[in-house]
Parts: C-alpha cells; sequence; structure tokens
C-alpha cells in the first residue's frame, strides 16, 4: 500500500504544473487527512515489533514525498520566475526621463572663482550700493571735477543728481570709513557706463581689492597681482606685465597684461596702483602711517578669456541656447582645495 | 599721438631698432597704440618705365606693355586705363606678394600673351584707396630703385596712447626726452637761431585777463613768397595723416606736434588794428576756418581785432583770417591758456582739435616764446619775408614748485626694488628734466614746467619706477593677518540660492539693473528720483523696482525663438529709491510651459503655482525657515493674478512675493503661455539659530505610529493651510504631521462648500498611545476644527 501511495504521489509530483497545484499535493500526501496519516494512526493498534518496522516504512515513505516535493518547488519556482522576468521585459533604448537641469551664469562662475582665489590672500567680502553720490564715486577718490569721466557721455545721472556708480571703487571709501585698518576687501558688483557697442554694455562686473596696511609697497601689489592671475587661470607659465599708467586714485599706477601660454599678443586685464595719498586723507587715513594699494578688474573680461567667451553682449541677454552653452552646472562649485574647475 | 621714427630720432640720438624703442615706450607709460611699418611688406616694389603700350589683340581693355626695368624690358599685360607708354609705374616683379589680397605674381598668359609681372595700383599696396589706375610715379623717379621713399613709407608710424596726466608727451621732442632717461639714447639739445628783425609792427595787444591768458606772444612777418612746403615736411604730416596746407599752417602743425606747443597764424591783411584776447560777454556767431558756424557764450575766450572774433582762444582759428597759399603777411601766434577755460569752451561746442587736446592737458609755457622763434625760423627759411620783434604779455611766471624729501623717506619708498640707490634716483629724475640738490638728509626736487602732473612725493616715486622699469619691481608676501571668513553670511546666501535653484531645473541670467519706465507703471508707481536722465535708450531709462519684468522681457524674446520651456532666474539689487538702504538684493524667477518636455514615460505637466511655491520653499528651507511659520496671504500687486498669488510674510517683514503673473502683463510683453513667477528680499529672512551646524539631540521614538483620517466639509472659501496649522497646534508633540490629500466638490458636497480629506499621524515619544488617548486627541481635533471653522464631519 505504501508503495502505490508513493508511486501515485511520484506521479502527480512529477505532472504538477504550479506551485499551488503542488501545494494542493503536499496537503493530499502529508496532510491531516492524507492515507499516511491515518496509516500513522494505525500504528497504534500494532505490536511493538510490527509498529516500529511499518512505522519506519511509513516515515520513510514521508522523506521520500517530501524529498520530492522539495525538488519540485525549486524547478516550479524557478520557472515561475523565468516566466515573470519575460514578462516583465523592457526595452532599455527607451530615453529616460531626464529632470530639467538648471544652471549657473558664466558671471556668477567666474565671481565665485574669483573669490576662491582672493579668499588664499585673506581678503573679505565688502558690498556697496549701486546708486551713489558724486563724492564717493569721483571726488573721495581724487577725480576732479573736470575729469572727462564726470561727463554725461560716460557716467548715468539720475533726476537728484545721484549718479550709477561708474566702478566699484566707492566701495573703498566706504569700507575705509567704517573699519579700522589694517584689512583687505575685494568688492565685487555691478558697474555702469554709458555706453552700448559690440564691445561695451552699460552694465558690467567689476571686483575692486584693497589692502591697508603699515609699510605695504608695490612688491605687494605685484605679489598679489600675479599670483592670484596664475591661480585663477590655473597655469604657472602665464605672463604678467606691469606697465605704468594713470588713474586719479592712485599713484604710482600700473595697468596689468598677460600673455597666455602659447600666444604672442598681450592683453590687458586690469589696472591697479598704490591708493594715492589724497583718497588716504579723505577718509582720515594718515598716509605716513598706512599704506594701501587697489585693483580693480572685470568680471566679463576675466570670463571671455578663461572660457574662450566671444561676445560680450549675449552675457545680457538670457537666450536659452546661449545660456545651455555657456552656463555651468550647479554642483561645479569652485574650491581651492578641489580645483576652480572640472 | 603719432609721429615716425625719423621723427624722434630729430630728437633723439639713438642706435635702437623699432622693436626696442616701441618696447621701452610701453614700459615707461607711453603704450605702443599701433605700429605701422611697411618697409619690409613694400621693400619688392621697384620703379619701372612704360617704353611702349599697345592694345591687346583679343581684349578691348587690356595692353600689352613693354616695360624697362632694372634687369632688362619685360612684357606685361595690363589692364588700366592710365597705362601708356613714358610713365614711370610701380612693377611686382615674379614672386612678388601683393599686400592687398596677399597673392604672389606668376608668369602667366592672358588671353595669348604672355605676361611676367604686375603694375600696381595705390590699392593693390593699400598705400591709398584709388584702384581707378595704375600708380604714375614723379617723372624723375629713378628705374630700379625701391618706391618706398617715394611714399615716405620708409618711415615707420608710431602710435603711442598718452595718459591724460601726461600732456608733456603729446609731443614728439617729450617723448624722446622720456626714452633718453632710460638710457635708450641721447636728447638732442635745442638750437635755437635768433632772429634778426626788420621792422617794428604796428599791431597792437591787449590781454584782458592774465589769469586764463598768462601768456601771449605774436609777431608780424612781411613779405612771404609763395611757395611749396618742402618734401620732407609734407611726408612727416601725411604719414601721421595731416595734409599739407601751406608753408605756414604746415609749420605751425610741425611746432605743434614736435613740441606740444599750438600756435596759430592769421592773415595779417585781414586783421585791423591788433588783437584783443578777452571772454565774452554776450552770445556771438562765430565762423570758425571748419567753416562751420558756432554760436559763442558768455565767458567763452576769444581773440579778436577791431571788427571781429579772430579766434576761438586755443581751439580754432576763424575764416576770415585764416591762412591759404595767397597769404603774404602773418601774425604768428604762440601763446598759453588756462586748461579748463578752454576744456569747458571745447566741450560747450564740441570741437575737437589738436590744439584743444594740448591746452586741456596744459602746455610748457617756458617754451612758448621759444616755439615762436623757431617757426619764424622755418617759415622765413622755406617763404622768406622779414619778422617784426615778438610783441608779448607776459604775466610773473609763476615760482617753480619744489618737493622736498627727507632721503631716509625716499629709500624707504623705493623699497619695492631693491637694486635702487640714491645715485640712480638722482639720475632718473635729471635725465627728466628735474632739478636736484642733495643734501646730508634731503633732496630737493625743482619740477620742470612741462610736468604739471608732478606735485608730491608719490608722484617722484612713480617717476623714478616708471624709467627704471616695473618689471624690476620684486613680489613681496603680504604680512600675516588674522583669518577671517572671505564670504560673510548675508553674502553666501546669495551664493547659496543661485545652485538651489539651478538645482531645481532653474538657468541663471542677468538681465540690466534698468528697466522701461513705461512699463514700471504696470508694475507700481514710478517715482521722479529713478530715472536716468541719461539713458542708453529710453527701454532702459529706469532703476527697475523688481526684477520680475525684465526676467518677463527675457522669457519674450525666447519665446519669440521658439523656446517654451523655460525656468530662469536672477540675483540682484532692486531699486525701492536712491539711498543705499533702498537698494534691496533680491532673487526672482519665472517658470513656464512643462517642467519635462513631452516624453514617453509620464504625462505632461504644465507648470503651475505650486511648482513656483515648492522652489520658494525649498530655498526658504535651505536658508533654516520652516514656510509654515510664515503666513501666506493674498496680495494686491498689479502684475499677479489677483486670485492666484500670494505675499509671504514673517510677522510685520514681507519675504517673498509669488504666484502666476497677471494676463494683462502678459500681454504687454506678447506672451501667450501662463507664466509663474515669484521673488524674494534676502534681508527680510531671519538666520536660523543653528551655530557651526550644530544639531539638537537625535530622540527617534520606536512607539508606535497611528494614522487617523478626517474627511471635512467647509465654506469653499475657507484656505485649507489654516486647517493643517490649526491641527498641528492641537498637540505639538503627538501629532507629527498633518498631510491633506484630497479636496472635493461636487455633487456629493453642498453648494458653497468643499470636502477636505486629512492624514493625521500621531505618536508619543514616551510611551504607545491607548484607544483612550487617541480619542480624545481625536475628539479634541474634530471639535476644535466644528467650532473654529464651522467643519462638519463628513459621514
Amino acid at each position: 500500500m505504501l508503495q502505490q501511495i508513493f508511486n501515485s504521489a511520484q506521479q502527480k509530483i512529477t505532472t504538477a504544473h504550479n506551485l499551488n497545484e503542488l501545494g494542493q499535493i503536499r496537503i493530499e500526501f502529508l496532510g491531516k487527512q492524507s492515507q499516511l496519516n491515518q496509516a500513522m494512526k494505525k500504528l497504534a493498534t500494532m505490536n511493538e515489533a510490527e509498529r516500529k518496522n511499518f512505522g519506519q516504512e511509513i516515515n520513510l515513505v514521508k522523506q521520500q514525498i517530501t524529498e520530492l516535493l522539495t525538488i519540485k518547488q525549486v524547478t516550479l519556482e524557478e520557472q515561475e520566475l523565468a516566466a515573470r522576468f519575460n514578462e516583465e521585459k523592457l526595452d532599455l533604448t527607451i530615453p529616460a526621463p531626464l529632470k530639467k537641469q538648471g544652471s549657473i551664469h558664466p558671471i556668477t562662475e567666474c565671481l565665485e572663482e574669483l573669490i576662491q582665489v582672493f579668499s588664499k590672500f585673506g581678503f573679505t567680502i565688502k558690498e556697496g550700493p549701486n546708486i551713489e553720490t558724486e563724492w564717493y564715486n569721483f571726488t573721495a577718490l581724487n577725480i576732479s571735477a573736470n575729469h572727462p569721466a564726470r561727463q554725461m557721455h560716460d557716467t548715468f545721472y539720475l533726476k537728484n543728481g545721484e549718479v550709477l556708480r561708474t566702478h566699484t571703487s566707492p566701495v573703498q571709501i566706504r569700507s575705509m570709513q567704517n573699519d579700522k585698518p589694517p584689512f583687505r576687501i575685494i568688492a565685487p558688483g555691478k558697474v555702469y557706463r554709458s555706453d552700448s557697442d559690440l564691445t561695451h554694455t552699460p552694465t558690467f562686473h567689476q571686483i575692486e581689492g584693497l589692502v591697508v596696511d603699515k609699510a605695504i609697497h608695490m612688491g605687494h601689489l605685484k605679489y598679489v597681482i600675479t599670483e592670484f592671475i596664475k591661480d585663477f587661470f590655473e597655469q604657472t607659465n602665464i605672463e604678467v606685465r606691469f606697465r605704468p599708467s594713470f588713474f586719479p586714485f592712485t599713484e604710482p599706477s600700473a595697468e596689468v597684461d598677460i600673455r597666455l601660454q602659447g600666444q604672442s599678443k598681450w592683453l590687458e586685464v586690469l589696472g591697479c596702483g598704490m591708493v594715492h595719498p589724497n583718497v588716504l586723507k579723505n577718509v582720515n587715513i594718515d598716509p605716513s602711517e598706512y599704506q594701501a594699494f587697489a585693483f580693480g578688474l572685470g568680471l566679463e573680461r576675466f570670463a571671455m578669456l578663461k572660457y574662450d567667451i566671444k561676445d560680450l553682449r549675449q552675457f545680457f541677454e538670457g537666450d536659452i541656447r546661449w545660456l545651455k552653452h555657456y552656463n555651468f552646472s550647479w554642483l561645479e562649485i569652485p574650491t581651492l582645495a578641489g580645483g576652480l574647475t572640472k | 599721438m603719432k609721429f615716425t621714427l625719423s621723427w624722434l630720432k630729430k630728437f633723439l640720438l639713438t642706435d635702437s631698432s623699432l622693436a626696442e624703442i616701441t618696447t621701452a615706450l610701453t614700459a615707461i607709460g607711453l603704450e605702443i597704440e599701433e605700429v605701422i611699418d611697411r618697409q619690409t611688406e613694400l621693400k619688392p616694389f621697384e620703379v619701372a618705365e612704360i617704353i611702349t603700350a599697345i592694345p591687346h589683340p583679343a581684349a578691348d581693355k587690356l595692353k600689352i606693355c613693354e616695360v624697362k626695368t632694372k634687369e632688362g624690358v619685360l612684357q606685361i599685360v595690363c589692364g588700366a586705363a592710365n597705362a601708356r607708354s613714358s610713365i614711370k609705374v610701380v612693377l611686382a616683379k615674379i614672386g612678388t606678394e601683393i599686400p592687398s589680397g596677399k597673392f604672389k605674381i606668376k608668369e602667366s598668359e592672358i588671353r595669348g600673351v604672355k605676361s611676367f609681372g604686375m603694375l600696381c595700383s595705390e590699392q593693390e599696396l593699400l598705400i591709398g584707396s584709388d584702384a581707378s589706375g595704375i600708380i604714375e610715379l614723379p617723372s624723375h623717379a629713378i628705374i630700379g630703385e625701391q618706391i618706398l621713399k617715394y611714399y615716405g613709407l620708409d618711415d615707420p608710424v608710431i602710435h603711442i596712447n598718452v595718459t591724460p596726466n601726461r600732456g608733456d608727451a603729446l609731443s614728439v621732442y617729450g617723448i624722446a626726452r622720456d626714452l633718453a632717461a632710460t638710457g635708450l639714447g641721447k636728447l638732442q639739445e635745442l638750437e635755437i637761431s635768433s632772429i634778426k628783425t626788420e621792422f617794428n609792427s604796428d599791431f597792437t595787444l591787449r590781454v584782458q585777463d592774465h589769469e586764463i591768458c598768462p601768456l601771449f606772444a605774436m609777431r608780424e612777418i612781411r613779405g612771404l613768397a609763395n611757395k611749396q612746403p618742402p618734401e620732407w615736411l609734407k611726408k612727416l604730416l601725411k604719414n601721421i595723416g595731416v595734409g599739407s596746407i601751406s608753408p605756414v599752417v604746415d609749420v605751425t602743425n610741425y611746432i605743434c606736434y614736435s613740441f606740444g606747443q599750438p600756435m596759430h597764424a592769421y592773415d595779417a591783411d585781414n586783421i585791423t588794428t591788433g588783437l584783443t584776447i578777452e571772454q565774452l560777454k554776450l552770445v556771438a556767431d562765430f565762423k570758425a576756418l571748419n567753416d562751420k558756424e558756432y554760436k559763442l557764450q558768455a565767458n567763452d575766450l576769444i581773440i579778436r581785432d577791431d571788427k571781429e572774433i579772430q579766434c576761438l582762444a586755443g581751439i580754432i582759428g576763424g575764416k576770415t583770417s585764416s591762412c591759404n597759399e595767397t597769404t603774404t603777411r602773418i601774425l604768428l601766434e604762440a601763446a598759453c591758456f588756462d586748461a579748463t577755460t578752454i576744456t569747458k569752451a571745447g566741450r560747450q561746442h564740441q570741437i575737437i582739435t589738436d590744439s584743444r587736446y594740448r591746452f586741456e592737458r596744459n602746455i610748457d609755457r617756458a617754451f612758448t616764446i621759444k616755439a615762436l622763434e623757431i617757426a619764424t625760423d622755418m617759415i622765413l627759411s622755406i617763404c622768406g619775408g622779414q619778422p617784426s620783434p615778438i610783441i608779448t604779455q607776459d604775466s610773473n611766471e609763476h615760482d617753480k614748485q619744489v618737493i622736498e624729501i627727507p632721503i631716509r623717506e625716499l629709500i624707504n619708498n623705493i623699497q619695492a626694488i631693491p637694486t635702487l640707490n640714491l645715485d640712480i634716483c638722482n639720475t632718473i629724475l635729471t635725465a627728466l628734466g628735474f632739478v636736484t640738490t642733495i643734501t646730508n638728509e634731503v633732496i630737493k626736487i625743482t619740477i620742470p614746467s612741462w610736468r604739471h602732473d608732478i606735485a608730491i612725493k608719490e608722484d617722484i616715486i612713480e617717476e623714478i619706477y616708471r624709467i627704471y622699469g616695473y618689471d624690476k619691481i620684486v613680489e613681496t608676501t603680504l604680512p600675516l593677518i588674522a583669518t577671517t571668513k572671505t564670504i560673510h553670511k548675508e553674502y553666501k546666501r546669495t551664493l547659496d540660492t543661485r545652485r538651489i535653484l539651478a538645482s531645481q531645473g532653474y538657468d541663471e541670467v542677468v538681465t540690466w539693473s534698468f528697466m522701461d519706465s513705461n512699463i514700471v507703471k504696470n508694475f507700481t508707481i514710478p517715482q521722479e528720483e529713478l530715472l536716468i536722465i541719461n539713458p542708453i535708450s529710453n527701454e532702459l531709462n529706469y532703476m527697475r523696482p523688481t526684477i520680475i519684468p525684465n526676467l518677463l522681457g527675457t522669457v519674450a524674446k525666447n519665446i519669440a525663438r521658439s523656446a517654451k520651456n523655460l525656468a530662469l532666474f536672477e540675483v540682484g539689487p532692486v531699486f525701492k529709491g536712491t539711498k543705499p538702504e533702498e537698494e534691496i538684493i533680491c532673487a526672482a524667477g519665472v517658470r513656464c510651459g512643462y517642467e519635462v518636455a513631452k516624453n514617453f514615460h509620464s504625462p505632461l505637466h504644465l507648470t503651475n503655482v505650486f511648482d513656483i511655491k515648492a522652489d520658494l520653499q525649498t530655498i526658504l528651507s535651505y536658508l533654516g525657515l520652516a514656510i509654515d511659520k510664515c503666513q501666506i496671504t493674498p496680495i494686491n500687486l498689479p502684475y499677479y493674478h489677483p486670485t492666484k498669488s500670494a505675499s509671504l510674510n514673517l510677522g510685520k517683514n514681507l519675504l517673498a512675493t509669488f504666484g502666476q503673473i497677471h494676463p494683462k502683463i502678459l500681454t504687454i510683453f506678447d506672451i501667450d503661455c501662463e507664466v509663474m513667477a515669484f521673488e524674494l528680499n534676502f534681508a527680510a529672512i531671519p538666520f536660523g539659530k543653528a551655530k557651526f551646524a550644530k544639531r539638537d539631540e537625535f530622540t527617534p521614538s520606536d512607539f508606535q505610529t497611528t494614522t487617523r483620517d478626517y474627511a471635512v466639509i467647509v465654506d469653499k472659501n475657507q484656505p485649507v493651510g489654516d486647517l493643517l496649522n490649526f491641527i498641528k497646534n492641537v498637540d505639538k508633540k503627538l501629532i507629527k504631521s498633518v498631510e491633506l490629500f484630497d479636496i472635493y466638490s461636487g455633487e456629493k458636497v453642498q453648494e458653497g462648500f468643499k470636502s477636505v480629506a486629512l492624514s493625521v499621524q500621531i505618536q508619543a515619544d514616551d510611551k504607545t498611545l491607548t484607544e483612550e488617548d487617541l480619542n480624545q486627541l481625536s475628539n479634541a481635533i474634530i471639535l476644535g476644527l466644528e467650532q473654529k471653522f464651522m467643519a462638519k464631519l463628513r459621514e
């Protein structure tokens, strides 16, 4: 009889189609109502020898059936998984839904690069208003009333006589009025000139730098300028040239040219100099005790040179095609430790 | 300032090359703008002569020329109408490169006739614009000679930028002096021959104000013969772009460029009695020698005779007494005028002349008489004639300015160049014309009459550095300083916010700080004080009170270029008034179109107000402010959709506005899709309390969380945010979150009402809540909603 049961079980297990059926088979042959379980109940009526013998036989059959079930179970599970995979098959050449990526304007990127570079020398950021008085923008900076910059064709004037600052230099004056030397500041911001053609825009951006300390001289100025230019352009073999120039608010004054590796032309990049004693006197700093140097550079100029951007006017157009081309990923955060650019 | 190499070498004895000279000029602050040196390029071109020119048998317009050259006769086919026998021409031999077009001449066959070279036009050599025919050289030109000298092109032209402080460098002599100081050559001493005067002039001179005209000198010259200016003088002037007019005018120009002293010559036959120099009292008409009429103003400095105004002093002469080739008697003027007066008049009348340019930058008053003598000498040698003595009005000369610098201080101030010493400084200053006296302790420096830019010690230091060379300044590291953060926290927020917005899909733009005052009216009430009185254009004449209009302008331009799905932002100033504190740094953004373009995976999502609210919330959350701490109330701003916009306030402070842009505004900008916008004022957002990234202790609760859902019916206009805030505050400890999951109004809800479905998450930190605890809390919520919002629990 046991052999019959086993044969029947073996036959059913072999032909089971799915896990569900297999479950039924398990109940049929190993469940409470199964013939084997019924047979077990007969053991109680047998003598010890018979019981031992018969018990062992039943257990053996149970064990064999269980084994068959387990093997079949694994097989069926594999089959079902394979069927599911087949069902779930995806065409992965289909384009993925991309999240729209935003971007950072080259002026901001260049600004952040320069901030990092200047942080090395202990500069801190100062800001000042875009709408300035003539005193802060001109007079305090030793720019005489007759200076051509004060003419209407260079400077924007407001109704009540204020000007749109023509440079970030008035921030120097405001800082020197408010802070006690020594200090080192950079003042980034928008500046305005009444000029609009292929290479001029009525607004552009500058960074002003100012160092006030004891015993400061042009050697310090040359050091800071040379170092920061090399750092910013991430080139050590860049050539830097200082040549005498004139600004009313510095004496001596210099213009700085650079020559990038492999190029023949010198490019003018910034103006600088030792702060004119009249300017220091205007903010009650004693020029015999403190000396200062200052520099001013155009952000757009630096961005154009470093990123190879040709057209200045496009910076302010907001043309999405241009932005997609020249803007930076928001993750490209310039740092000194990790490098300014990728 | 333009001059030629040979001109410079009249005053600078030097063996230096052109390259050495130009390098030195830039190094001493006389920056090279351009050097035009055509010697190399034009060297191969030679003088030749056409012997015969016969028509080409196969082409009407071509001629076959037999051309005599240094190396024999060549056959050249030429298309120029003026090609004919017996003229001297410019020959380009085979292998020569033609400057215009940069092509090389080859042996060729033109319609069956061989041609062995080319005869050139001015245009082909880039020495003139005439392309109508070939160049005809003077008949005395010698066959085989280089053509360079016939055009004065053997003399390189140097163009330098002179900074406004350096009036003395607006003369070739002044430039030579600077170069000599660097050791590049020796400055030529000027020999001024004394003029033998032959009669006393009857002309009178009256100078009314010696402040404005400290020196006026003139001389009459009679009996001038009608002569041509010498070739060398014509060539020098031509090379710097000045046309030759007459010997007298050419000489005055030569003196002006050589020595920086502007001069003027009056045709004396048209001058009555004499000259008076005075300021105009009334408006007057004046016809200048440029044939233009000017309305002169009171206080303009003029020179007049008994009849009329003959000159706008220092700027331009009058038509009546201007000199031409028939002039035989002149009054020759050399004077010194006040720079400010000249500047004012020049600007007022917008007359740009070399004379004005030099007077504005101050001239060397000590040279004025010398210039008159040199000019007289030159005119006499060209045209003959008899000079009168100089008639002059000279105020007492100003004291020469002296700077005294303690030697210790001077040494202290030249530290940036360690190789400098007192001796070198002294040599440099002396070479520049400063007179120095050195005692044990002090160097006394007398400033030369031509250096109006030197007044203080620092100016002297610059002179020494400039001539010695900025390249010799030694880089010196900065002294140590207590380290501080470069980026202060207010500034950091403006930088971080840009990157947050970019991470939310926004592209950063930078627009102007100004906008159109006509458009402003639609955004706010314009204030007079924010108008720019001299704008670039009327569209850019008002300081923007908000960034949004400029962003809308940018959106419109992009939509016009078919870019319709946009998210743009800008961080920058807006202006509520002209005072510094009325300038506010804002971040503003706009969104329109679809956030994700049409795709296979998800249905299109058109940007809506909640997208922009989410962006705002993301920024605020980063800045440490939870949006539910803020009050969101409707705003009444004319540029927002009146029922789809709000302000975000914290107490009295307006932090931000957001919403959909008003359809009428969109019409103004010609935008045909919905646009969402926000603007946020950084200064109004408080700084979070957390310092140095310190956090509260982490105390997770492992006790059971229960979620209870409520559906309540409230008035249709009841803000849902209030319900959420209310529930959170019923028990701040137990209620962990309140989520809105449905708002319904329709058939199943009475008209004028809506059903709001909320999910409340409840958890205690110290125990598992019992059914009783939960019911108690739940009852409190329901009761509160009923009492506060007249809400009914939905069955």
